[in-house]
């Protein structure tokens, strides 16, 4: 994808499908292309897109997400870590054979990490995706 | 114990070595013909690996020596305080992919400071940021370096330490090769295979040893309790850590090293520039969560299994110490040939991790200090490449010197240092600014240094180093510090630093701040897939 370099991003375009070739390319057009067109950001008033609502929206559905979720369990990481060292008898004490109480909460951060793996990508691929798509595609409009 | 004299066959444990050497560097020098010769290649390997891939490479780079034979090692020989490691790792994560992996996508091209600098002045702040890269990167070298010194030693029987600085600088000497010919596309080749293959040789190990008593995990616990000297001590809590206020102390401040370094490792970092789009950021964070969980889970058991099939005492006494505990339960469960197997896995991590470091100190290097602060951005990209390189040999002469000095430490309590700068000295700055708009140019720089020369003077007056036998200089008696990990101090300190600076200085460039957040929300402009 040599093209997209050598052809730099702010000659004026002619030939729009084929922004991605240089302009003596011969013989034929790669039609196809995978390149995405260059934006040029420098067009884009990004002082007003941050105060826009859509904006503002998208940024408190990330924040109020991700914010609480890794306050509650990278806080419940911290709950074990200080019963670990300030209570280790109850750590230590057995639930079944010889698996403690130390062990099961250790497996439950396990579960914990994984549930909220979980639950970003799904929020992610639901939520801030379709949102920040739209958000992007409005601003790259703006910018041609 | 004659054990010790010859683990295995060495003629056997030296083919395997070779064989996972000479595929390796094939697979390196295939995948690099077959590209084209672009110099962005040489960092980002072209950010044309799929999420999946990347995740495997992620995986690759994070499980590194420490993970594996300093874990099972920890929890053989203290039991649970080793198993407190393994969660720590892994909760890490949720930082990594929650808060930091798209947004560095979305703004970053090839390093750390890219992101670090974007709304800031420049040169102070890439300085900082490469500074802090380097130093982070030679720590966990050290610790890498250390890893293959005793592995190597356990395996040829080789307990001369002359003989081991040998094996160091041959280790070096590879992943020199690695780095030179592979760039970052070879490297990360290295990590997927890597990975697939630690990630199931330690699987295959979790269920022979699980199978071995009757899938009972409470058996195990049991059989391990028995053949332990500190019985059912192993079970609980603070075995190695609980001896005074202080020890007890320095664990909390280990724990927040262990949740924070990750998201501020540099080599992790830039992994995340090796994909097309935030969304395989994303992808490569969901895709390493699964593998390294499932991994540390399967530590547990082995570490345990070790205690149980081996014995704390032999691990104890064996050359490379508590880091040949996952070797010896290889031969316990499948003789020389599984050990064999299992020691060329755990080598290659060790190659494969050490690569993945020198590149992206070598980048960084290259990248912040050579072109943007030296010569103002304007190098040519083949000149930077060959800095690059150059920086590349350098970094491996001194990790080579640095790990003769290192041999013979728990590489999982060394590495832990090294997620302590980590945590202290980029963390905060990354995470300031992504979200306080407020954050400018002064508060990055006091935030990175804070972290950095709190952390490192910490430790240098701390008890690893000085004071006891244990130590690097045991004949040194400057441990002023008592904690034996600076985090619980440095890391506030670098959120302190990063305030104070950034209320004492004028507001930043407010269009700066709206296009860095705008873009990282929205990957908006992000570096193109291909074309760099």
């Amino acid at each position: 994808m040599q093209n997209a370099e050598t052809t730099g991003q702010k000659t004026e375009w002619t030939d729009d499908p084929e922004f991605h070739l240089p302009k003596d390319h011969w013989p034929l057009p790669e039609l196809s292309h995978t390149t995405k067109r260059p934006v040029d950001t420098q067009k884009i008033d990004f002082v007003a897109a941050q105060a826009s609502p859509e904006y503002t929206t998208l940024r408190k559905t990330f924040t109020s997400f991700a914010f609480p979720m890794v306050a509650t369990f990278v806080g419940l990481y911290f709950v074990f870590v200080l019963l670990a060292v300030y209570a280790p008898s109850l750590m230590g004490h057995k639930v079944f054979g010889n698996v403690n109480v130390g062990v099961l909460f250790g497996l439950l951060n396990f579960a914990t990490t994984y549930f909220v793996t979980w639950a970003y990508v799904r929020h992610a691929n639901n939520n801030l995706d379709p949102m920040s798509t739209s958000l992007r595609e409005q601003l790259e409009a703006g910018a041609k | 114990m004659t054990l010790f004299e010859t683990v295995g066959e060495p003629i056997l444990n030296i083919s395997i070595f070779a064989l996972f050497v000479i595929a390796t560097m094939g697979v390196v020098i295939k995948v690099t013909r077959n590209s084209s010769k672009k110099s962005t290649d040489f960092y980002t390997g072209g950010a044309a690996f799929s999420g999946r891939q990347n995740g495997l490479a992620i995986t690759g780079d994070y499980l590194s020596a420490a993970a594996f034979l300093g874990v099972t090692g920890a929890i053989a020989i203290n039991g649970f305080d080793g198993f407190l490691y393994s969660v720590g790792f892994f909760v890490a994560w949720i930082i990594a992919l929650l808060l930091v992996a798209e947004p560095l996508r979305n703004t970053g091209k090839y390093t750390m400071a890219d992101v670090l600098s974007f709304r800031m002045n420049q040169k102070p702040v890439r300085t900082a940021a490469a500074i802090s890269t380097l130093t982070i990167s030679f720590v966990y070298l050290l610790a890498q370096m250390a890893g293959a010194g005793g592995l190597v030693a356990l395996l040829l029987g080789i307990s001369s330490k002359s003989g081991q600085s040998l094996v160091i600088a041959l280790v070096g000497g590879i992943m020199i090769l690695y780095v030179l010919i592979g760039g970052m596309k070879g490297t990360t080749w290295v990590q997927m295979i890597k990975a697939v293959l630690l990630v199931s040789g330690a699987g295959i190990m979790f269920f022979w040893v699980l199978a071995l008593q009757g899938f009972s995990v409470s058996g195990l616990f049991g059989a391990a309790v028995a053949n332990h000297p500190k019985g059912e001590a192993i079970l609980s809590p603070m075995l190695q850590y609980g001896s005074t206020n202080w020890t007890k102390l320095s664990f909390v401040s280990l724990a927040i090293a262990l949740v924070g370094g990750p998201s501020g490792l540099p080599h992790v970092l830039m992994r995340f520039y090796t994909v097309p789009t935030a969304k395989d950021a994303r992808k490569s964070a969901v895709w390493t969560i699964a593998l390294v969980g499932i991994f540390f889970i399967f530590t547990l058991i082995l570490g345990y299994g070790a205690a149980a099939l081996v014995g704390a005492d032999v691990i104890s006494k064996a050359p490379g110490g508590a880091n040949s505990a996952a070797p010896l339960l290889a031969y316990e469960l499948g003789g020389s040939v599984f050990m064999a197997i299992i020691s060329g896995i755990a080598f290659a991590t060790i190659l494969a991790v050490v690569a993945g470091l020198t590149i992206t100190a070598s980048a960084s290097f290259a990248h912040d200090i050579y072109n943007n602060v030296l010569k103002g951005g304007n190098v040519d990209p083949a000149d930077e490449v060959r800095v690059a390189r150059i920086t590349s040999v350098t970094i491996g002469i001194l990790a080579v010197i640095g790990g003769i000095f290192a041999n013979g430490q728990n590489i999982a309590f060394l590495i832990s240092l090294a997620f302590g700068v980590a945590a202290s000295a980029n963390l905060p700055a990354i995470l300031y600014t992504m979200y306080w708009r407020k954050f400018n140019t002064r508060g990055a720089v006091w935030s990175i240094y804070a972290g950095l020369i709190s952390a490192v003077t910490l430790i240098i007056f701390s008890p690893s180093i000085s004071g006891n036998a244990k130590a690097f200089f045991p004949g040194g008696n400057f441990d002023f510090f008592p904690l034996t990990n600076p985090t619980i101090i440095s890391l506030p300190l670098a959120f302190v630093a990063g305030w104070l600076g950034t209320i004492t200085s004028p507001a930043p460039d407010a269009k700066l701040q709206a296009e860095m957040e705008v873009r990282s929300m929205t990957g908006i402009g992000a570096a193109d897939a291909i074309a760099h």
